[in-house]
């Protein structure tokens, strides 16, 4: 009972006029810096840190919150309309998203994205309050040789899935693993394809790995296709709601992407990376017409991020504590 | 033996790719192992990574020669596929050298309104005396807003101490 009474707790300390209210200006300023291409939500955080310096504990761990969830949003909407994802998580509302918006359903993507992020955001907090001690003795238990196990399934079921040649596919997946072997080994300092510049021995970020990839390549395309093309605006069609038929097709993505992204989340070692392409290839197993149906899907993959700041959050107040 | 259409260019591609794998190999090869034990050598990921790369670029070369070819996004099996426009990609290609070059030395103000400049002539802006001011102005925005309210040094570089 007394966890229970905490919960409430927090809802009497969260419900103020006062925390509302940051909780607004935090998914405010989250949204405007997450929008920004290239830059993601804990990013964001780290970028807006210096305001919640001047507040009281709580105020700033719910603007915390806000900011993540405002930066996640931006960030959709960056992977949807530009193609540009800001972290590793939001790589396949891109790839996706983005294809959605091409065929003028940009405002339905976005409206997919925002309500799945809710929703399975919701679902996971919810979970999280009354389960989070017993979770987290499991994901304890799961170590390093499980997580690579699982790693190895996303991303080579994913590498398959993805475009019509399986080849090429694989081609892809081990370029990324030629990109994250530049730098010094974690084990041993053997420094790895470095060349001697020192730079390079802390290794590539993922961000500039992602923006080079999705933007960068995204304007040398167009560029590439410009005498054909021409310039190809493509009209935001419709308003940003869902359509009765997209509820139904996007309701168990969201709720089987929260149950893959829930424990995942709780991983320790766990990024948003891995959850999201799992859930993107179990949703194009599950698809009776995998070529359009991936859109929806990629929805769930932001949920999974959102339990991934909650635990963050929780360490994060353990710590302050 | 004749080719397919447009098979060597993508020839080109995995041919690459199987120089990428052959660095990644010599560097491995290279490197000097630390004096201490490990039970998994530092050097076993690069060397599996440059094999298998390696193999799938001579796959993939394989495939192409046999008439299985890429089909670039948005165009239907069976479609002609239009040239590249070589112009339109050379000046993007060269505004993002030109901030490469530039952002250590004149600073992001001077390389990434270069870089904008660049990119309106090549999307065949006629008006260029707008697209620059309004460029300029633009990066100037950005500048500030990064350096002053988000606090995150952007290189000044020949306007330290001013902006």
């Amino acid at each position: 009972m007394n966890n229970f009474e905490s919960l409430i707790q927090g809802f009497v300390s969260a419900l103020t006029f006062t925390n509302l209210a940051f909780g607004l200006l935090g998914t405010f300023l989250g949204t405007l810096v997450g929008v920004l291409p290239g830059i993601g939500p804990a990013l964001a955080i780290a970028l807006l840190l210096p305001i919640t310096y001047t507040v009281s504990p709580s105020s700033a761990l719910i603007m915390f919150a806000a900011i993540y969830y405002g930066a996640m949003y931006g960030g959709s909407t960056t992977s949807i309309l530009l193609n540009t994802p800001g972290e590793s998580g939001s790589v396949i509302t891109a790839l996706e998203g983005n294809k959605m918006a091409r065929r003028g359903q940009a405002g339905a993507a976005l409206a997919t994205a925002a309500i799945g992020s809710f929703i399975a955001g919701t679902i996971a907090t919810t979970i999280l309050a009354f389960t989070a001690p017993s979770i987290a003795d499991l994901a304890i238990k799961v170590g390093a040789a499980d997580y690579v196990a699982l790693m190895l399934v996303a991303f080579t079921t994913v590498s398959s899935l993805l475009g019509s040649s399986q080849i090429r596919g694989f081609i892809s997946l081990t370029i990324g693993l030629v990109l994250g072997l530049v730098g010094a080994d974690l084990q041993s300092g053997l420094s790895r394809l470095t060349f001697g510049n020192q730079a390079a021995v802390e290794g590539i970020e993922t961000v500039p790995v992602i923006v080079s990839i999705f933007a960068l390549g995204e304007a040398l395309y167009i560029a590439a296709r410009f005498k054909e093309l021409g310039w190809n605006i493509i009209p935001m069609k419709g308003r940003a709601l869902m359509s009765r038929q997209d509820w139904k097709r996007s309701w168990k993505p969201w709720i089987r992407g929260t149950f893959l992204g829930f424990p995942l989340g709780v991983i320790p070692a766990g990024g948003s990376e891995v959850p999201t392409f799992l859930s993107y290839s179990v949703e194009k197993k599950l698809s009776k017409h995998p070529e359009n149906l991936g859109r929806e899907q990629l929805r769930e993959l932001q949920d999974l991020k959102l339990q991934i700041t909650q635990m963050q959050l929780e360490h994060l107040y353990r710590y302050s504590h | 033996m004749k080719l397919p259409a447009g098979a060597k260019s993508e020839l080109i591609f995995a041919s690459s790719l199987f120089a990428l794998g052959l660095i990644v190999f010599v560097d491995t090869v290279r490197e000097k192992l630390p004096a201490f034990n490990l039970t998994v050598s530092p050097k076993l990921f690069p060397y599996l990574i440059s094999i298998i790369l390696m193999t799938l670029s001579a796959l993939l070369a394989i495939q192409i020669i046999r008439g299985n070819q890429a089909i670039p996004e948005g165009v239907e099996e069976g479609e002609p596929i239009e040239k590249s426009d070589f112009k339109t990609f050379s000046i993007v290609l060269a505004s993002l050298f030109a901030f490469l070059l530039l952002i250590e030395r004149a600073g992001f103000i001077i390389a990434a309104s270069i870089t904008f400049f660049g990119i309106t002539v090549a999307f065949d802006n006629k008006r260029h005396l707008r697209a620059a001011v309004f460029g300029t102005l633009f990066i100037v925005i950005i500048y500030l807003s990064f350096t002053r309210f988000l606090n995150v040094p952007l290189p000044a570089g020949i306007f330290k101490g001013i902006l």
